[in-house]
């Protein structure tokens, strides 16, 4: 494993690269070798509990996600049967209420920014009522014991990062309505949870190199979560659509600053429609600052870019 | 401390002592720790605990850490500090540093703005 540090706009970046140790001339490397098993903390009361609830506190913006692979969140209740019973008795709409509370007055729509789980985690997250990734279907009503697997002392979410390589994207495309082209708006979280969570993940044969990614967003020069208002994030599916015009397109958002991320390496092939002389590399969980309105991935390019825009 | 719960076999034990106390230095440094009060237990080999370091004097975090199954909740700080779980690492720039939003650059970063 490899581990890159990256720091440019506010945007902290770290980068965990698995790199396939038989293909890189390194000797073989097992993929039970390359599982992983960490605790994240919690978020401790300091008389800013979301709700009352004393289960989720707000934080800066953050992701700690994997380019591949299906990763399973233990949610560490054991010890406090009482958050435990409180979090399962949430019902879907009950976390609505504080997903949805960022809509940008200036385009009319009430769409979901932020939340325990953005757009891209709602996508992304398992649920046992339709047994299938996604969250989008689920009735308002259920609650959070129906949604997800539990012990009787701990929740277990789990999230499959393979979105490029699945028809998933395509259905939640189909279905959610979340997704405009090969964008889905709302990445980053400003919630976590009050407990800790343990993260395991067990390589795929499939991802040989895969990146963990780990971004944090903080505007320099700013000392209130509020600056938040001013800036959305989300992500850029890219790859081959169907419609490959759709697909390897990133494009400039709102009226300010657009930053971006790629997770993995990528290469541009051209900018606002002109083909680069020479192709421009970049690097997986880097920040770049989008000078153009329009940059287009070279053909055959499978990965996604986190995005952020000042409105 | 480092030795017990490595979490990647993948590289020799040299430089995944030196990966992990890259992590550990910047994820948790108990020198850093202002306070450390256990809150619950969480098994009889485990327990949660507020941790408050002074570079975050404002968001207190709950981390895991560990002990022994006959052993009680400690409550003398050295002895938290010492518990406190080797893989407690995660994301922490956010929140550790949400208050002060440091600009500069450590030593192991990169930075460099690059438009395209």
């Amino acid at each position: 494993m490899q581990l890159e540090y990256y720091k440019a706009y506010g945007v902290r970046s770290t980068v965990h690269k698995f790199i396939d140790r038989e293909e890189s001339g390194l000797g073989t490397t097992q993929s039970k070798d390359m599982s992983w098993d960490q605790i994240h903390y919690g978020m401790a009361d300091k008389g800013n509990s979301i709700n009352g609830w004393q289960l989720f506190y707000q934080q800066a913006w953050q992701s700690n996600f994997w380019t591949g692979g299906v990763a399973t969140y233990k949610i560490l209740f054991e010890g406090r049967p009482d958050l435990y019973k409180k979090f399962g008795n949430l019902t879907k709409g009950d976390l609505q209420s504080i997903t949805v509370t960022k809509g940008d007055p200036r385009r009319g729509t009430d769409f979901t920014l932020t939340g325990l789980f953005s757009n891209f985690h709602k996508t992304i997250t398992w649920n046992k009522i339709t047994n299938e990734w996604g969250i989008f279907d689920i009735p308002e009503d259920k609650k959070m014991f129906d949604i997800f697997d539990h012990d009787g002392k701990n929740f277990f979410i789990k999230k499959n990062y393979n979105i490029l390589t699945s028809e998933r994207l395509k259905v939640a495309h189909n279905k959610s309505k979340l997704m405009n082209g090969n964008y889905l708006e709302g990445f980053f979280s400003d919630i976590r949870f009050g407990v800790p969570l343990q993260e395991t993940y067990e390589h795929n044969e499939r991802n040989k190199n895969i990146n963990k990614l780990c971004l944090n967003y903080w505007q320099p020069g700013r000392h209130s979560f509020d600056h938040y208002k001013e800036w959305h994030s989300g992500v850029y599916m890219i790859y081959d659509w169907d419609d490959a015009d759709r697909g390897l397109h990133l494009k400039r958002r709102g009226m300010g600053r657009n930053l971006f991320i790629p997770v993995v390496d990528m290469t541009v092939e051209s900018t606002d429609g002109v083909d680069l002389e020479t192709p421009l590399d970049l690097q997986a969980g880097r920040p770049y600052e989008l000078g153009s309105d329009t940059i287009k991935f070279k053909t055959g390019t499978n990965g996604w870019v986190v995005h952020l825009y000042n409105i | 401390m480092f030795r017990s719960s490595l979490p990647w076999n993948g590289c020799s034990i040299d430089t995944t002592i030196c990966v992990i106390n890259k992590i550990m230095s910047i994820q948790f440094d108990p020198s850093a720790v202002l306070e450390a009060q256990p809150m619950h237990a969480i098994n009889s080999t485990a327990y949660a605990v507020r941790l408050t370091v002074d570079i975050s004097p404002d968001q207190p975090v709950v981390v895991v850490a560990k002990k022994n199954e006959a052993d009680p909740i400690p409550s003398k700080l050295s002895t938290i500090i010492s518990n406190i779980n080797d893989e407690t690492r995660g994301c922490k720039d956010a929140t550790f540093t949400m208050s002060g939003a440091k600009n500069s650059l450590r030593e192991d970063e990169k930075g460099g703005r690059y438009k395209v």
